[in-house]
């Protein structure tokens, strides 16, 4: 999860493109031993244990170790061990970037002291805290002219680059500059004091992927089933914000979602934030006190 | 899981995907299960089925799950609903179980999570 935030910064200061921060990306997951894993292999979960934390954290909006922990089934001193077992063993993103070429050792030095500076990371923390993300998103997107209630949108938005790794199993790149994408426009509002509206846009070829991931089912076109796949999907990530949210004293009721027909494009008013992943691109639309079409 | 075998269980949601994933789950152990898009609808089948349990969602079009959930007690206040949603506040859960729900599970659910308060209503009764 660090090293998407790092290379989203990298991108943002266009150290990187987007097709080289894919790539780093896509090394770096390739190498990345599951903590899951680790735990079995060390004999400290058994497979059903992690199953339970896989499930939960498609509930709530805990990492892997943090649900492990709270259940009982790791001490914090196994994780820290098992942590540290997990940096071992895979690929370094500093290590595939200079591997790469794509920047020297001195210009990644610049960055990362950069990057600390921006994110607030103390020596020896480089496991990202989750605020970290929202500074990212902070530095990345404007919501300035949502006023005060734009924090909520980038807490939203840091939320749902986090959940994406846990449902959709990509590393999501926020993508300014990419064109829209065209496809079923698929939205879900929330009601309260402030009242948001959401909504995902992405072409037959990445829903047909997304939903077959989200699923487990074996979808071999976009019918209703799919289009409900990922209608789901926005539906489980506004649970788990409504949750995070009411936490805070923010109380907020979700309407069920619309898979919109065909040609309806979400209202000007509304922000886009184009999340790249390795299959294609998802524009999500972000809308406050006004639902989006 | 014989303590299951050919019990009525409605489940109540307007996800497609929901409702497969449990109706492939309760089948398995051996329930009979009937579907309803919506609160409404819900109704209309607990009034003709009467079954031994319900899973409610609580987002759904027309009438919600914890309408459905007021209007299914009064016609039968020994209903046993469980609520199975992705919006599990403690609002929500505190406003499901004042009005007579037996259970409230957050979604994604697991598989053992149903199990359980399906055979906690069999062993009530």
């Amino acid at each position: 999860m660090h090293d998407q935030y790092f290379g989203q910064f990298l991108l943002n200061k266009e150290l990187l493109n987007l097709e080289q921060l894919r790539d780093i990306l896509n090394r770096e997951r390739a190498s990345r031993p599951h903590l899951g894993l680790l735990a079995i292999d060390a004999s400290i979960l058994n497979s059903s244990q992690v199953e339970q934390i896989h499930r939960l954290q498609q509930a709530f909006d805990k990492n892997f170790g943090e649900i492990a922990v709270d259940k009982g089934f790791l001490t914090l001193r196994q994780l820290e061990d098992l942590l540290v077992v997990q940096q071992g063993r895979r690929l370094n993103i500093s290590q595939t970037i200079i591997d790469s070429g794509y920047l020297t050792l001195a210009e990644l030095e610049a960055a990362w002291q950069e990057y600390k500076n921006t994110t607030s990371l103390k020596k020896g923390k480089t496991d990202a805290l989750y605020g970290n993300l929202c500074g990212i998103v902070r530095a990345v997107l404007d919501f300035s002219s949502a006023g005060s209630e734009g924090d909520i949108l980038y807490e939203y938005i840091a939320l749902f680059l986090r959940i994406i790794p846990r449902f959709l199993g990509e590393e999501p790149i926020i993508a300014l500059n990419h064109t829209r994408a065209s496809g079923t426009l698929i939205t879900q509002t929330m009601r309260g004091v402030v009242n948001i509206s959401t909504g995902l846009v992405m072409n037959d070829d990445l829903l047909l992927k997304m939903a077959r991931r989200y699923s487990g089912e074996n979808l071999t076109r976009v019918d209703e089933l799919a289009l409900d796949s990922i209608a789901e999907f926005l539906n489980s990530t506004n649970g788990i914000f409504t949750v995070s949210m009411s936490e805070g004293g923010l109380e907020l009721d979700l309407e069920p979602q619309c898979i919109q027909t065909a040609g309806v494009t979400p209202v000007e008013m509304a922000f886009r934030v184009p999340i790249e992943t390795s299959c294609g691109i998802i524009d999500f639309y972000i809308c406050l006190d006004e639902t989006l079409v | 899981m014989c303590w299951l075998k050919q019990l009525d269980v409605l489940i109540c949601d307007d996800s497609m995907l929901i409702r497969k994933k449990l109706k492939d789950l309760l089948e398995k152990l051996g329930c009979r299960v009937w579907e309803a898009q919506n609160g409404e609808a819900g109704l209309e089948v607990y009034q003709q089925v009467n079954p031994q349990a319900v899973f409610m969602d609580i987002v759904m079009p027309k009438v919600g799950g914890l309408d459905a959930l007021k209007k299914i007690k009064i016609y039968d206040p020994s209903a046993k609903v469980i609520m199975l949603s992705s919006t599990g506040t403690a609002t929500k859960l505190a406003e499901a179980i004042k009005n007579g729900a037996v259970d409230f599970i957050q979604k994604p659910y697991e598989d053992e999570q149903i199990r359980h308060a399906l055979k906690k209503i069999s062993v009530k009764g």
